[in-house]
């Protein structure tokens, strides 16, 4: 860790404050709140815990107002691409430059893009061109059933605008990085990374941009995304009716 | 306690606010005129409580988050050099910058400094409170930087000159066709007034402003400890676009809007937004971590965060500290019969509501301000739904009591409240004085109520009713009543002589 250097003001700041303080310095921190720490322990979860999860994250992004839609091969995100490109003339995407394209099972999902008829170009574009783009397209790293919310992450290749700039977003969010809560998302950052400095930005993101602003009516795409769809890739594990976790069937989800 | 910072001396810089040549009493009475106004503030209060009482039902354990969230804050401020000295070492280690304001002064000369080495031309802001109380855009208009707000609301608010009416709808008190007027004149062409556009020409209009601005400054409304993260929640995406945009970063932090660890940051997140609109979550919740790094192709290259006091440590090691609780959520606002009347511009200044009348006097100066702790009928509605418990109504009692330390009540006021003290403060003189005011009334009744009375009675009746003394006092009832034999069930316990305050008769105090 480096060297702490005093910010400017802060010593005689901070020290008027420990002056005002000094009597009054009775309240212990409380901890964790219990519900959310125990409910952080039992991750990963399979079987029928996972459908549970999903169907959680299914229903909560509905409720916002997000679509959300099932998918198992490279193929259902051609044919989703292509079925939004058609229905409202849209025409050009741009995608993260996510080192996951470039992983072997990523390819075949970036081929998919190619074969989505759209024009699809990356984050390091020039910026008029992300401007004018219709859709963006991102990894998620996470959802968290809880509240139907994406989590994305910054990082090399990852950038903030992808998921915002255009007037649609989709996501792609792998079944096995549903949590159930985001006390767990919490945790998983907090340990993150050896130098325990999180990533430059994480968005959490629950259903389309919208505001009240104008005689509280409410309006769906003020800045953000009007849309957003996350399309959820399930393994054959998630589908199959009978398939049973580790820790049997009976467990029940934590809501 | 000393009280007497004034936010650096600046009264209003642009027109319709800074209204403190006005007592509370005149804007009240004004904003109650204007039943437009009512309407509009009662249509948005409604839904948001509704909503949050919605939310609230459904979590089970929500008296115990609000408890847990309440010991968090308490120890926090307790302990607020410590975190404030550790987030900024946590900012720093990220790359950041942190600048520690005392005043307002000290936080806008911080703000142009940036602006001035970096040519700035153009600001993007998303809401921040404190830049409402340092007056921000002012002090950048004067040395020829546009600012530009993004929030819908504090859009609206901008282009008609005001300061913003509530914590979370800043423009509720605007009509669409006041609305769809100020967009008209920076169209240059009539808009329509239907929601999708006005909509889309503010989204147009913001989205060019987003694209080119050179500096982005936000409000915060938790920063992290432990981890140096600045946490902003939105629902329109403005608050991303002017993190991820610009070149340039401001963060304007009030010094109290901190969290120990990620965890805390968790549990505020559960009542934040539920209490404020009624969301589980907001739209964006975006979790900021020093400037861009290495191979990101967007965000800040620089980034600064300036934690401003302006006042706050007044209240610290004071009866009024548990003030800095605050999350801001607004549902105190929207429960307050008050602020339902009168809406938020009658407090004077930025803050309106339970908690504007607490903060206000306290941030500004009890002398001119403390009035303001007048503008609540004392129900505790807002003690109730605080997220974070803060005893709103207890703390308005306590200004009141500083306020009239400070500005003697006039004389005729103190003889006729020694004389009500000794008159109550006795059963005998008590009864004495019952019996004289059911002579001296009749000729001032009318239906069973006080018609009119000498002054100073008179002005007190202008907005009250007073019902007549009865006949017959409860003591004398009472004591008719016990007095004769009952042959009822109860025990006869004839152990109590004095007062009368015990019954007799268990069940005596039926009728
Ligand atoms: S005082 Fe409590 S209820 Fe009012 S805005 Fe602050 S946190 Fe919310």
């Amino acid at each position: 860790m480096s060297d702490p250097i005093l910010a400017p003001n802060q010593e005689a700041f901070l020290a008027h404050i420990r002056a005002r303080l000094a009597n009054s310095r009775q309240s212990p921190h409380p901890g964790r709140f219990p519900a959310r720490a125990q409910a952080a322990g039992d991750v990963p979860r399979a079987g029928a815990a996972r459908r549970a999860l999903i169907d959680r994250f299914v229903a909560e992004l509905t409720a916002v107002g997000g679509h959300a839609e099932r998918i198992g091969q490279p193929g259902d995100l051609a044919v989703y691409l292509r079925r939004l490109a058609e229905s409202a003339d849209r025409k050009l995407a741009v995608r993260e430059d996510d080192p996951r394209w470039r992983e072997p099972q990523g390819a075949p999902w970036l081929a998919a893009l190619a074969g989505s008829g759209l024009e699809v170009v990356t984050a390091s574009a020039a910026r008029a061109t992300l401007a004018a783009a219709d859709i963006g397209i991102t990894w998620a790293d996470w959802g968290i059933a809880e509240t139907g919310t994406l989590v994305q992450l910054t990082g090399p290749g990852r950038a903030r605008t992808v998921s915002l700039l255009p007037p649609v977003h989709v996501a792609l969010l792998p079944a096995e990085r549903i949590l159930a809560q985001r006390s767990e998302l919490m945790r998983i950052l907090r340990e993150s990374g050896p130098s325990g400095l999180l990533p430059s930005q994480v968005v959490l993101i629950t259903g389309p941009s919208r505001t009240g602003d104008i005689e509280n009516d409410l309006t769906i795409g003020v800045h953000g995304p009007g849309e957003v769809h996350v399309l959820i890739i399930e393994s054959e594990a998630d589908t199959a009716e009978t398939a049973t976790g580790p820790c049997g069937d009976g467990e029940a989800a934590p809501w | 306690m000393s009280t007497s910072h004034t936010a650096s001396g600046q009264r209003a810089g642009s027109s319709g606010h800074g209204r403190a040549g006005t007592t509370i009493y005149q804007r009240a009475a004004a904003a109650v005129r204007n039943t437009r106004l009512g309407e509009a503030v009662r249509r948005t209060t409604d839904r948001f409580r509704f909503a949050r009482r919605r939310a609230v039902a459904a979590l089970d354990d929500f008296e115990a988050l609000r408890e847990h969230a309440r010991r968090i804050r308490a120890h926090t401020i307790d302990h607020l050099d410590y975190y404030l000295a550790q987030l900024a070492q946590r900012v720093q280690a990220a790359g950041g910058h942190v600048f520690f304001a005392r005043t307002a002064e000290d936080a806008v000369n911080y703000v142009l400094e940036v602006a001035r080495r970096h040519q700035v031309r153009t600001v993007i802001k998303s809401k921040s409170m404190i830049s409402e109380e340092i007056e921000l855009n002012h002090h950048l208009e004067a040395n020829g930087i546009r600012a530009v707000e993004t929030d819908l609301g504090e859009y609206i608010v901008q282009l008609g000159r005001e300061k913003p009416s509530h914590l979370i709808a800043p423009a509720l008190h605007k009509s669409r066709d006041e609305i769809a007027q100020l967009f008209s004149s920076v169209a240059g062409r009539p808009l329509s007034t239907d929601t999708p556009t006005l909509n889309a020409f503010a989204r147009a209009q913001l989205r060019h402003e987003f694209l080119q601005a050179d500096m982005g400054i936000t409000g915060c409304n938790f920063a992290v400890a432990e981890t140096g993260a600045i946490c902003l929640v939105t629902n329109e995406g403005n608050g991303r676009m002017v993190t991820s945009l610009p070149r340039v970063q401001v963060t304007l932090m009030g010094m109290e809007r901190i969290v120990p660890t990620m965890d805390d940051l968790d549990v505020m997140l559960e009542l934040l937004p539920r209490s404020a609109t009624g969301q589980k979550l907001s739209v964006y919740t975006t979790i900021i971590t020093g400037p861009r790094r290495p191979g990101e192709t967007d965000g800040p290259e620089e980034l600064h965060l300036v934690i401003v006091d302006n006042g706050r440590s007044n209240m610290l090691g004071t009866e009024f500290q548990e003030a800095l609780h605050c999350i801001r959520c607004s549902a105190c606002q929207n429960v307050c019969p008050v602020y339902r009347h009168i809406g938020g511009h009658a407090y004077g200044w930025v803050y309106g509501g339970p908690i504007g009348a607490v903060i206000t006097p306290l941030l500004k100066d009890l002398r001119d301000w403390g009035e303001l702790a007048n503008a609540s009928s004392l129900c505790g509605a807002c003690t109730e739904v605080c997220p974070v418990k803060i005893p709103l109504h207890d703390l308005l009692i306590g200004l009141r009591k500083e306020t009239n330390a400070h500005r003697p009540a006039p004389w005729g006021e103190r003889v006729l409240f020694r004389l009500w003290a000794a008159v109550a403060s006795g059963p005998g003189r008590w009864q004495a004085a019952l019996r004289l005011a059911r002579l001296v009334q009749r000729p001032f009744l009318q239906d069973g109520r006080w018609r009119w009375a000498p002054p100073p009675l008179s002005h007190w009746l202008t907005d009250r009713e007073l019902p007549a003394v009865a006949r017959q006092s409860f003591r004398e009832w009472w004591q008719a009543r016990s007095d004769r034999p009952t042959s009822g069930h109860g025990v006869p316990t004839p152990s109590s002589h004095g007062a009368g305050a015990v019954p007799r008769q268990a069940g005596g105090a039926k009728r």
